[in-house]
């Protein structure tokens, strides 16, 4: 019984030994081991325990009034230990240590953020604005707001009939929204408009064989064609381009709110 | 549950790390491997030995010209196979948009087209590279080689220089 009242003494006493002064801060001094503290405690308390109670032991012994200049408390049992300047030096330099700390808490958090939201936006969804006459029966002339999804593209799930949103190979800084219209191996019918009112079919790079006229086809690469085919600056220019110019699929469009909406082939 | 807490603080911390990761090597930097010999002299030196990955050179790449897409002749970049999009290759840019270009096999001369490059290997006697694709769009580069990292005898910088019977005359 007694021994558990003078561990309760023993932590309340520590702990309120701590206590800021008039000219600094006094503590214990850091050496006073806690089986020394509790040593030199075990006869006091229990001189105090004997016969009285135990709410009323704790206060005085604890009392700021006991901690003079000098620091002697408790019949000269415990040294303390004075901080003048020194102590208020310490104490600032901790509080700057403590705010260093929170900011850089603050910083990592946001930085994960930042990571997390450069993650989604290149490997799983991202928003784009897409604006121009290229698409002009599908997407607005003005603008429309459209989800794009990259996951279908790393995974080679895209085919005709799908907006996907392209590197332009004549500007690597524009990204242009097309739609694909054909695959290696596909045949594609256009109308040309290098050529005049002539209807052109050509075989998007069957395996080796080269069947475009303008460049020089291999695999690996897709046609895309703009659904205006008045103002489409597109494949019918350029000739096919290679499937890693793909950034992504539009799958989802958000702004204007009437056509709200899947959408695709 | 110990093991349970732990292996949850774990995926965290893995997880965090990951995207911190992913997210340094898409927009700052990241290290590849290179393999083959179609940049002999500059990488890979020992081609003709075939020791696998252990010969193989890991290089520096960093990502920042991706802004711009801003390079000058000599550059040495990472880009993806306009064949097969999931191959990287590292070749050296000879030319740039307006640059013309005299292919060595046929004694044509080629001109980069807007937004093009022209990629070729140091190495031209096993080199898969615009001599035989043509010109490559530059959104299919993926980022420039700086250093060579690994193995520590050969680290260094990567030297931006064109063999003098590939200058091309413009």
């Amino acid at each position: 019984m007694v021994m558990w009242e003078q561990i309760l003494l023993l932590s309340v006493l520590k702990r309120s030994l701590v206590y800021p002064g008039e000219n600094g801060c006094h503590c214990l001094e850091d050496e006073t081991s806690d089986a020394e503290v509790f040593n030199s405690m075990a006869m006091s308390c229990t001189y105090f325990l004997e016969g009285t109670n135990t709410s009323t032991v704790y206060e005085p012994s604890v009392e700021p009034s006991t901690l003079s200049r000098n620091a002697v408390v408790f019949n000269s049992k415990f040294k303390l230990r004075k901080f003048g300047a020194g102590g208020r030096r310490r104490r600032r330099c901790d509080e700057w240590i403590s705010v260093a700390k929170e900011a850089l808490n603050q910083i990592s958090t946001v930085a994960r953020f930042l990571c997390l939201l450069h993650v989604t936006d290149k490997y799983l969804c991202s928003p784009t604005l897409a604006y121009g006459p290229s698409m002009l029966p599908t997407l607005n002339l003005t603008g429309d707001v459209i989800l794009s999804e990259q996951v279908s593209y790393r995974l080679g799930r895209v085919g005709p009939g799908d907006i996907v949103l392209v590197r332009s190979p004549t500007d690597p800084l524009k990204i242009v929204t097309k739609r694909i219209l054909g695959l290696e191996g596909d045949r594609v019918t256009f109308y040309d408009p290098l050529s005049g009112d002539i209807c052109r079919t050509v075989v998007v790079f069957k395996k080796g064989r080269v069947i475009f006229l303008v460049t020089r086809f291999q695999r690996g690469h897709v046609w895309i064609q703009g659904d205006n085919i008045y103002a489409s600056n597109d494949s019918r220019y350029f000739g096919p381009v290679p499937y890693g110019l793909i950034q992504g699929k539009a799958f989802f469009r958000v702004w204007p709110p009437d056509s709200f909406g899947r959408l695709g082939p | 549950m110990a093991s349970h807490s732990f292996l949850w603080s774990f995926g965290k911390k893995f997880f965090t790390f990951g995207l911190i990761g992913l997210t340094v090597s898409d927009r700052y930097a990241s290290i590849l491997p290179v393999r083959g010999a179609s940049m002999s002299p500059t990488f890979n030196p020992r081609s003709d030995s075939f020791g696998g990955s252990l010969s193989d050179d890991y290089v520096l790449v960093e990502k920042f010209c991706l802004e711009k897409y801003k390079f000058s002749p000599g550059d040495v970049v990472v880009f993806r196979s306009p064949q097969n999009h999931k191959e990287k290759h590292v070749k050296r840019i000879i030319g740039l948009p307006g640059d013309w270009i005299g292919t060595r096999s046929s004694y044509d001369i080629v001109k980069v087209p807007d937004g093009h490059c022209w990629v070729e290997g140091d190495n031209p006697s096993s080199s898969m590279d615009s001599r035989s694709f043509g010109p490559i769009p530059l959104g299919l580069v993926q980022g420039r080689v700086t250093h060579i990292v690994w193995p520590p005898e050969r680290l260094g910088a990567v030297k931006g220089s064109i063999r003098e019977d590939r200058l091309s005359s413009s």
